[in-house]
Protein backbone atom coordinates (compact mmCIF):
# COMPACT_ATOMS: atom_id res chain seq x y z
CA UNK A 1 0.00 0.00 0.00
CA UNK A 2 1.07 3.36 -1.19
CA UNK A 3 0.06 6.37 0.69
CA UNK A 4 0.35 9.99 -0.83
CA UNK A 5 -1.25 13.27 0.58
CA UNK A 6 -1.94 16.25 -1.62
CA UNK A 7 -2.16 19.32 0.74
CA UNK A 8 -1.40 23.04 0.58
CA UNK A 9 -0.67 25.23 3.40
CA UNK A 10 -3.31 28.07 1.93
CA UNK A 11 -6.78 27.09 1.04
CA UNK A 12 -8.62 27.19 -1.90
CA UNK A 13 -5.53 26.13 -4.32
CA UNK A 14 -6.75 23.21 -5.50
CA UNK A 15 -6.14 20.08 -3.13
CA UNK A 16 -9.98 18.46 -4.11
CA UNK A 17 -9.39 18.78 -7.79
CA UNK A 18 -5.99 17.33 -7.95
CA UNK A 19 -6.87 14.19 -5.36
CA UNK A 20 -9.97 13.36 -6.93
CA UNK A 21 -8.17 13.61 -10.49
CA UNK A 22 -5.08 11.76 -8.94
CA UNK A 23 -7.39 8.98 -7.52
CA UNK A 24 -9.53 8.65 -10.98
CA UNK A 25 -5.75 8.16 -12.71
CA UNK A 26 -4.29 5.77 -10.42
CA UNK A 27 -7.97 3.64 -10.83
CA UNK A 28 -7.43 3.76 -14.51
CA UNK A 29 -4.15 2.37 -14.28
CA UNK A 30 -5.44 -0.53 -12.39
CA UNK A 31 -4.60 0.38 -9.01
CA UNK A 32 -7.20 -0.41 -6.37
CA UNK A 33 -7.62 3.08 -4.95
CA UNK A 34 -8.53 4.81 -1.70
CA UNK A 35 -10.01 8.40 -1.96
CA UNK A 36 -9.54 9.49 2.08
CA UNK A 37 -11.35 12.64 2.52
CA UNK A 38 -9.42 13.88 5.72
CA UNK A 39 -10.69 17.97 5.15
CA UNK A 40 -13.20 16.48 7.52
CA UNK A 41 -14.52 20.08 8.44
CA UNK A 42 -15.67 20.85 5.08
CA UNK A 43 -15.18 17.41 3.15
CA UNK A 44 -16.02 17.74 -0.20
CA UNK A 45 -14.26 14.45 -2.25
CA UNK A 46 -18.28 13.39 -2.57
CA UNK A 47 -19.44 16.10 -4.92
CA UNK A 48 -17.58 14.47 -7.36
CA UNK A 49 -18.90 10.23 -7.03
CA UNK A 50 -23.04 11.14 -7.61
CA UNK A 51 -23.37 7.61 -8.46
CA UNK A 52 -21.22 5.78 -5.61
CA UNK A 53 -22.80 3.70 -3.77
CA UNK A 54 -23.08 4.19 0.35
CA UNK A 55 -21.33 0.95 1.92
CA UNK A 56 -20.62 2.13 5.81
CA UNK A 57 -21.14 4.70 8.00
CA UNK A 58 -19.48 4.53 11.68
CA UNK A 59 -19.50 7.39 14.98
CA UNK A 60 -15.59 8.20 16.09
CA UNK A 61 -16.11 8.21 19.86
CA UNK A 62 -13.32 10.63 21.83
CA UNK A 63 -12.93 10.82 25.97
CA UNK A 64 -13.76 14.23 27.16
CA UNK A 65 -12.15 14.55 30.49
CA UNK A 66 -14.84 16.30 33.53
CA UNK A 67 -13.73 17.26 37.14
CA UNK A 68 -15.54 15.88 39.88
CA UNK A 69 -15.19 19.30 41.96
CA UNK A 70 -15.71 17.68 45.34
CA UNK A 71 -12.93 15.79 44.61
CA UNK A 72 -10.43 18.21 43.47
CA UNK A 73 -8.19 19.80 46.07
CA UNK A 74 -6.74 22.57 43.48
CA UNK A 75 -3.53 21.05 43.54
CA UNK A 76 -2.46 22.18 40.30
CA UNK A 77 -1.04 18.80 38.81
CA UNK A 78 -3.06 18.57 35.80
CA UNK A 79 -2.73 22.33 34.96
CA UNK A 80 1.16 22.14 35.39
CA UNK A 81 0.61 19.36 32.88
CA UNK A 82 -1.70 20.63 30.11
CA UNK A 83 0.49 21.80 27.23
CA UNK A 84 -2.37 23.39 25.74
CA UNK A 85 -3.81 25.85 28.21
CA UNK A 86 -6.67 23.69 28.33
CA UNK A 87 -6.85 23.81 32.19
CA UNK A 88 -7.36 26.56 34.43
CA UNK A 89 -7.29 26.07 38.64
CA UNK A 90 -9.07 29.18 40.67
CA UNK A 91 -9.59 26.74 43.80
CA UNK A 92 -10.76 23.81 41.96
CA UNK A 93 -9.68 22.31 38.41
CA UNK A 94 -11.85 23.57 35.59
CA UNK A 95 -11.35 22.09 31.91
CA UNK A 96 -11.50 24.20 28.59
CA UNK A 97 -13.10 21.77 26.47
CA UNK A 98 -12.63 23.80 23.21
CA UNK A 99 -8.56 23.80 23.78
CA UNK A 100 -8.72 20.01 25.19
CA UNK A 101 -6.41 17.95 22.84
CA UNK A 102 -7.71 14.83 24.81
CA UNK A 103 -4.58 13.51 25.37
CA UNK A 104 -5.80 12.18 28.51
CA UNK A 105 -2.77 13.33 30.45
CA UNK A 106 -4.87 15.49 33.48
CA UNK A 107 -6.39 11.94 34.72
CA UNK A 108 -3.18 9.96 34.95
CA UNK A 109 -1.18 12.62 36.73
CA UNK A 110 -4.58 13.54 39.33
CA UNK A 111 -3.70 12.26 42.65
CA UNK A 112 -7.30 12.61 43.72
CA UNK A 113 -9.00 10.80 41.13
CA UNK A 114 -10.98 13.57 40.46
CA UNK A 115 -10.98 13.77 36.24
CA UNK A 116 -13.34 11.07 34.69
CA UNK A 117 -13.74 10.61 30.76
CA UNK A 118 -17.08 11.17 28.91
CA UNK A 119 -17.86 9.69 25.78
CA UNK A 120 -18.60 12.37 23.39
CA UNK A 121 -19.33 11.61 19.47
CA UNK A 122 -16.61 13.78 17.57
CA UNK A 123 -18.03 12.62 14.05
CA UNK A 124 -18.61 9.92 12.00
CA UNK A 125 -16.61 8.00 8.88
CA UNK A 126 -18.30 7.23 5.84
CA UNK A 127 -17.17 4.90 3.18
CA UNK A 128 -18.48 4.64 -0.53
CA UNK A 129 -17.99 2.15 -3.27
CA UNK A 130 -17.01 4.28 -6.89
CA UNK A 131 -16.02 1.81 -8.74
CA UNK A 132 -15.15 -2.38 -8.22
CA UNK A 133 -12.05 -1.12 -7.18
CA UNK A 134 -12.01 2.70 -5.69
CA UNK A 135 -13.74 3.24 -2.47
CA UNK A 136 -14.13 6.91 -1.11
CA UNK A 137 -14.01 7.59 2.64
CA UNK A 138 -15.02 10.95 4.52
CA UNK A 139 -14.47 11.66 7.89
CA UNK A 140 -16.83 14.42 8.87
CA UNK A 141 -16.60 16.34 11.84
CA UNK A 142 -19.52 16.68 14.58
CA UNK A 143 -20.50 20.74 14.14
CA UNK A 144 -19.13 22.23 17.20
CA UNK A 145 -15.72 20.03 17.69
CA UNK A 146 -12.94 21.98 17.85
CA UNK A 147 -10.22 19.67 17.73
CA UNK A 148 -10.15 16.92 14.44
CA UNK A 149 -6.80 15.65 14.73
CA UNK A 150 -8.53 12.43 16.42
CA UNK A 151 -11.09 12.04 13.38
CA UNK A 152 -8.72 12.40 10.60
CA UNK A 153 -6.37 9.44 12.47
CA UNK A 154 -9.13 7.19 12.45
CA UNK A 155 -10.50 8.57 8.65
CA UNK A 156 -6.56 8.26 7.59
CA UNK A 157 -6.41 4.65 8.89
CA UNK A 158 -7.51 2.51 5.84
CA UNK A 159 -6.78 -1.00 5.51
CA UNK A 160 -8.04 -1.45 1.85
CA UNK A 161 -6.44 -0.18 -1.47
CA UNK A 162 -2.96 -0.61 -3.53
CA UNK A 163 -2.87 3.48 -3.62
CA UNK A 164 -4.24 5.52 -0.92
CA UNK A 165 -4.79 9.60 -1.90
CA UNK A 166 -5.58 11.75 1.27
CA UNK A 167 -7.16 14.77 0.48
CA UNK A 168 -5.60 16.97 3.58
CA UNK A 169 -7.47 19.75 5.34
CA UNK A 170 -5.44 23.66 4.75
CA UNK A 171 -3.02 24.99 6.82
CA UNK A 172 0.03 23.98 9.08
CA UNK A 173 -1.49 23.27 12.28
CA UNK A 174 -2.14 19.76 14.28
CA UNK A 175 -4.51 18.37 11.47
CA UNK A 176 -2.16 18.89 8.72
CA UNK A 177 0.30 17.27 10.74
CA UNK A 178 -2.37 14.58 11.19
CA UNK A 179 -3.04 14.09 8.36
CA UNK A 180 0.39 13.61 6.29
CA UNK A 181 2.14 11.90 9.19
CA UNK A 182 3.77 8.46 7.34
CA UNK A 183 2.71 9.11 4.43
CA UNK A 184 5.25 7.88 1.27
CA UNK A 185 4.77 11.33 -0.64
CA UNK A 186 3.42 14.97 -0.14
CA UNK A 187 2.03 16.53 -3.15
CA UNK A 188 1.52 20.32 -2.56
CA UNK A 189 -0.89 22.41 -4.47
CA UNK A 190 0.21 25.80 -4.71
CA UNK A 191 -0.53 28.73 -6.20
CA UNK A 192 1.90 31.89 -6.93
CA UNK A 193 0.41 34.63 -5.07
CA UNK A 194 1.63 36.52 -1.72
CA UNK A 195 -0.70 34.60 0.35
CA UNK A 196 0.28 31.05 -1.24
CA UNK A 197 3.97 31.42 -1.20
CA UNK A 198 3.94 32.83 2.66
CA UNK A 199 1.40 29.60 3.05
CA UNK A 200 3.65 27.30 0.84
CA UNK A 201 6.87 28.44 2.84
CA UNK A 202 5.24 27.46 6.16
CA UNK A 203 4.02 24.61 4.44
CA UNK A 204 7.82 23.45 4.03
CA UNK A 205 8.34 23.88 7.57
CA UNK A 206 6.39 21.31 8.77
CA UNK A 207 6.99 18.85 5.51
CA UNK A 208 10.81 19.15 6.62
CA UNK A 209 10.66 19.02 10.56
CA UNK A 210 8.42 15.73 9.74
CA UNK A 211 11.41 14.62 7.32
CA UNK A 212 8.89 13.87 4.23
CA UNK A 213 9.73 13.36 0.66
CA UNK A 214 7.29 16.22 -1.54
CA UNK A 215 6.24 17.57 -4.66
CA UNK A 216 4.81 20.57 -6.11
CA UNK A 217 1.59 21.02 -8.48
CA UNK A 218 1.41 24.34 -9.52
CA UNK A 219 -2.41 25.56 -9.85
CA UNK A 220 -3.42 28.55 -11.72
CA UNK A 221 0.44 28.78 -12.95
CA UNK A 222 -0.73 31.48 -15.29
CA UNK A 223 -0.50 33.81 -12.36
CA UNK A 224 2.75 34.85 -11.46
CA UNK A 225 4.67 36.84 -8.66
CA UNK A 226 7.51 34.22 -9.47
CA UNK A 227 7.74 33.09 -5.61
CA UNK A 228 6.76 29.71 -5.97
CA UNK A 229 9.51 28.90 -8.76
CA UNK A 230 12.23 30.59 -7.13
CA UNK A 231 11.22 28.72 -3.46
CA UNK A 232 11.43 25.35 -5.12
CA UNK A 233 14.40 26.22 -7.04
CA UNK A 234 16.54 27.29 -3.60
CA UNK A 235 14.71 23.34 -2.12
CA UNK A 236 15.23 22.03 -5.06
CA UNK A 237 11.37 20.96 -5.04
CA UNK A 238 10.20 19.30 -8.28
CA UNK A 239 7.23 20.90 -9.90
CA UNK A 240 5.52 17.94 -11.20
CA UNK A 241 2.53 19.22 -12.65
CA UNK A 242 1.48 23.24 -13.93
CA UNK A 243 -2.35 23.75 -14.25
CA UNK A 244 -3.11 27.41 -15.72
CA UNK A 245 -6.51 29.06 -14.94
CA UNK A 246 -8.98 27.27 -17.10
CA UNK A 247 -12.43 27.08 -17.89
CA UNK A 248 -13.01 23.40 -18.08
CA UNK A 249 -12.16 23.08 -14.34
CA UNK A 250 -15.05 25.35 -12.91
CA UNK A 251 -17.15 23.45 -15.72
CA UNK A 252 -16.35 20.14 -14.42
CA UNK A 253 -17.13 21.33 -10.58
CA UNK A 254 -20.32 22.50 -11.90
CA UNK A 255 -21.31 19.30 -13.21
CA UNK A 256 -19.96 17.30 -10.41
CA UNK A 257 -17.46 15.26 -12.82
CA UNK A 258 -13.68 14.74 -11.82
CA UNK A 259 -11.43 16.71 -14.48
CA UNK A 260 -10.11 13.27 -15.33
CA UNK A 261 -13.24 12.03 -16.38
CA UNK A 262 -14.57 15.83 -17.85
CA UNK A 263 -11.31 16.13 -20.33
CA UNK A 264 -9.37 13.98 -22.13
CA UNK A 265 -6.39 16.59 -22.07
CA UNK A 266 -6.44 16.37 -18.24
CA UNK A 267 -6.97 12.78 -17.87
CA UNK A 268 -3.91 12.49 -20.27
CA UNK A 269 -2.03 14.90 -17.95
CA UNK A 270 -3.29 13.59 -14.19
CA UNK A 271 -2.26 9.28 -15.65
CA UNK A 272 1.35 10.83 -16.49
CA UNK A 273 1.66 12.55 -13.36
CA UNK A 274 0.21 9.27 -11.40
CA UNK A 275 2.52 7.51 -12.96
CA UNK A 276 5.61 10.05 -12.14
CA UNK A 277 4.61 9.88 -8.33
CA UNK A 278 4.50 5.97 -8.18
CA UNK A 279 8.01 5.81 -9.99
CA UNK A 280 9.37 8.65 -7.26
CA UNK A 281 7.66 6.62 -4.75
CA UNK A 282 9.74 3.33 -5.76
CA UNK A 283 12.60 4.75 -6.10
CA UNK A 284 12.68 6.28 -2.81
CA UNK A 285 11.64 2.74 -1.42
CA UNK A 286 14.59 1.30 -3.41
CA UNK A 287 16.73 4.16 -2.34
CA UNK A 288 16.07 3.27 1.72
CA UNK A 289 16.64 -0.05 1.35
CA UNK B 1 -6.49 46.19 45.87
CA UNK B 2 -4.31 44.82 43.17
CA UNK B 3 -5.51 46.22 40.08
CA UNK B 4 -4.46 44.81 36.47
CA UNK B 5 -3.41 46.73 32.97
CA UNK B 6 -1.92 45.01 30.28
CA UNK B 7 1.06 47.07 28.96
CA UNK B 8 3.02 47.37 25.80
CA UNK B 9 6.89 47.34 27.85
CA UNK B 10 8.07 46.87 31.08
CA UNK B 11 8.33 50.42 32.10
CA UNK B 12 8.99 53.54 32.81
CA UNK B 13 6.66 53.90 30.49
CA UNK B 14 3.45 52.06 30.85
CA UNK B 15 1.21 52.59 27.90
CA UNK B 16 -1.53 50.18 27.66
CA UNK B 17 -1.18 47.11 25.32
CA UNK B 18 -4.97 47.03 23.28
CA UNK B 19 -4.85 43.28 23.51
CA UNK B 20 -5.59 41.44 26.62
CA UNK B 21 -4.49 37.78 26.15
CA UNK B 22 -1.40 37.99 23.81
CA UNK B 23 -0.15 41.49 25.65
CA UNK B 24 3.33 41.39 26.27
CA UNK B 25 3.22 42.44 29.95
CA UNK B 26 0.80 43.33 33.13
CA UNK B 27 1.32 46.23 35.28
CA UNK B 28 -0.38 45.27 38.68
CA UNK B 29 -0.91 48.37 41.26
CA UNK B 30 -1.61 47.55 44.60
CA UNK B 31 -3.32 50.37 46.43
CA UNK B 32 -2.92 49.26 49.42
CA UNK B 33 1.38 49.20 49.74
CA UNK B 34 0.54 51.99 46.46
CA UNK B 35 3.40 50.22 44.63
CA UNK B 36 3.17 48.87 41.05
CA UNK B 37 5.00 45.76 39.49
CA UNK B 38 5.06 44.85 35.62
CA UNK B 39 5.53 41.21 35.10
CA UNK B 40 5.70 38.86 32.06
CA UNK B 41 2.31 37.73 30.47
CA UNK B 42 3.07 33.79 29.77
CA UNK B 43 0.00 34.30 27.39
CA UNK B 44 1.51 36.49 25.39
CA UNK B 45 3.85 33.16 22.98
CA UNK B 46 0.41 30.56 24.40
CA UNK B 47 0.19 28.61 21.15
CA UNK B 48 -3.42 28.86 22.28
CA UNK B 49 -6.09 29.60 25.16
CA UNK B 50 -3.88 33.00 25.59
CA UNK B 51 -6.98 34.59 26.83
CA UNK B 52 -7.53 31.64 29.74
CA UNK B 53 -3.92 31.91 30.55
CA UNK B 54 -3.40 35.24 30.92
CA UNK B 55 -6.33 34.87 33.66
CA UNK B 56 -4.83 32.55 35.27
CA UNK B 57 -1.97 34.28 35.59
CA UNK B 58 -3.62 37.50 37.00
CA UNK B 59 -5.63 34.98 39.32
CA UNK B 60 -2.32 33.92 40.63
CA UNK B 61 -0.74 37.63 41.63
CA UNK B 62 -3.90 38.19 43.42
CA UNK B 63 -5.81 40.79 40.91
CA UNK B 64 -9.35 41.92 41.46
CA UNK B 65 -10.03 43.77 38.70
CA UNK B 66 -8.69 44.26 35.51
CA UNK B 67 -8.81 47.69 33.40
CA UNK B 68 -8.03 46.59 29.43
CA UNK B 69 -9.41 48.18 26.04
CA UNK B 70 -10.50 44.82 24.61
CA UNK B 71 -11.26 41.34 26.14
CA UNK B 72 -11.98 38.30 23.96
CA UNK B 73 -14.86 36.08 24.61
CA UNK B 74 -13.11 33.41 26.14
CA UNK B 75 -11.05 35.63 28.42
CA UNK B 76 -14.35 37.23 29.93
CA UNK B 77 -15.52 33.68 30.73
CA UNK B 78 -12.60 33.23 32.58
CA UNK B 79 -12.46 36.45 34.16
CA UNK B 80 -15.70 35.73 35.54
CA UNK B 81 -15.02 32.37 36.67
CA UNK B 82 -12.38 33.70 38.51
CA UNK B 83 -14.24 36.35 39.91
CA UNK B 84 -11.64 39.25 38.61
CA UNK B 85 -13.85 42.56 37.90
CA UNK B 86 -13.08 43.97 34.50
CA UNK B 87 -13.69 47.31 32.77
CA UNK B 88 -13.27 47.98 29.22
CA UNK B 89 -11.74 51.38 28.29
CA UNK B 90 -9.67 53.57 26.01
CA UNK B 91 -6.40 52.80 25.48
CA UNK B 92 -4.25 55.35 27.72
CA UNK B 93 -1.48 55.46 30.04
CA UNK B 94 -1.91 52.96 32.80
CA UNK B 95 -1.00 54.66 35.98
CA UNK B 96 -3.93 57.63 34.44
CA UNK B 97 -6.13 55.09 34.43
CA UNK B 98 -5.97 53.58 37.41
CA UNK B 99 -6.21 56.57 39.31
CA UNK B 100 -9.19 57.54 37.47
CA UNK B 101 -10.73 54.04 38.43
CA UNK B 102 -9.62 54.19 42.00
CA UNK B 103 -11.02 57.86 42.13
CA UNK B 104 -14.13 56.43 40.61
CA UNK B 105 -14.38 54.54 43.66
CA UNK B 106 -13.55 57.10 46.12
CA UNK B 107 -10.02 55.84 46.97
Amino acid sequence: MIKIAVASGKGGTGKTTVSVGLARAFSLLGKSVALVDCDVEEPNCHVFFPESRAISRKDVISLVPHVEEDLCSGCRRCYEFCHFNAIVVFDKARILDEFCHRCGGCNLVCPKGAISEEEVRIGEILEWEVGERFRLREGRLTVGQANPSELIKETKDVSWGEVVVIDCPPGTGCSVMEAIEGVDLVVAVVEDTPFGVHDFEKFLLVTEKMALDKVVVWNRADISIGGITKVCADKGIDIVMSIPFMREFQESYARRKDIVSFSQRWRDEFLSLAKVLLNRIEENKRDAT
Amino acid sequence: MKIAVPVLGPGPDLMMDERFGRARFFWIYDSNSKKGEVIENPGYSAATAAGPAAVQTLKDAGVEVLLAANVGPKARDMLVAAKIEYHEIEPQDAQKAVEAFLKSRGL
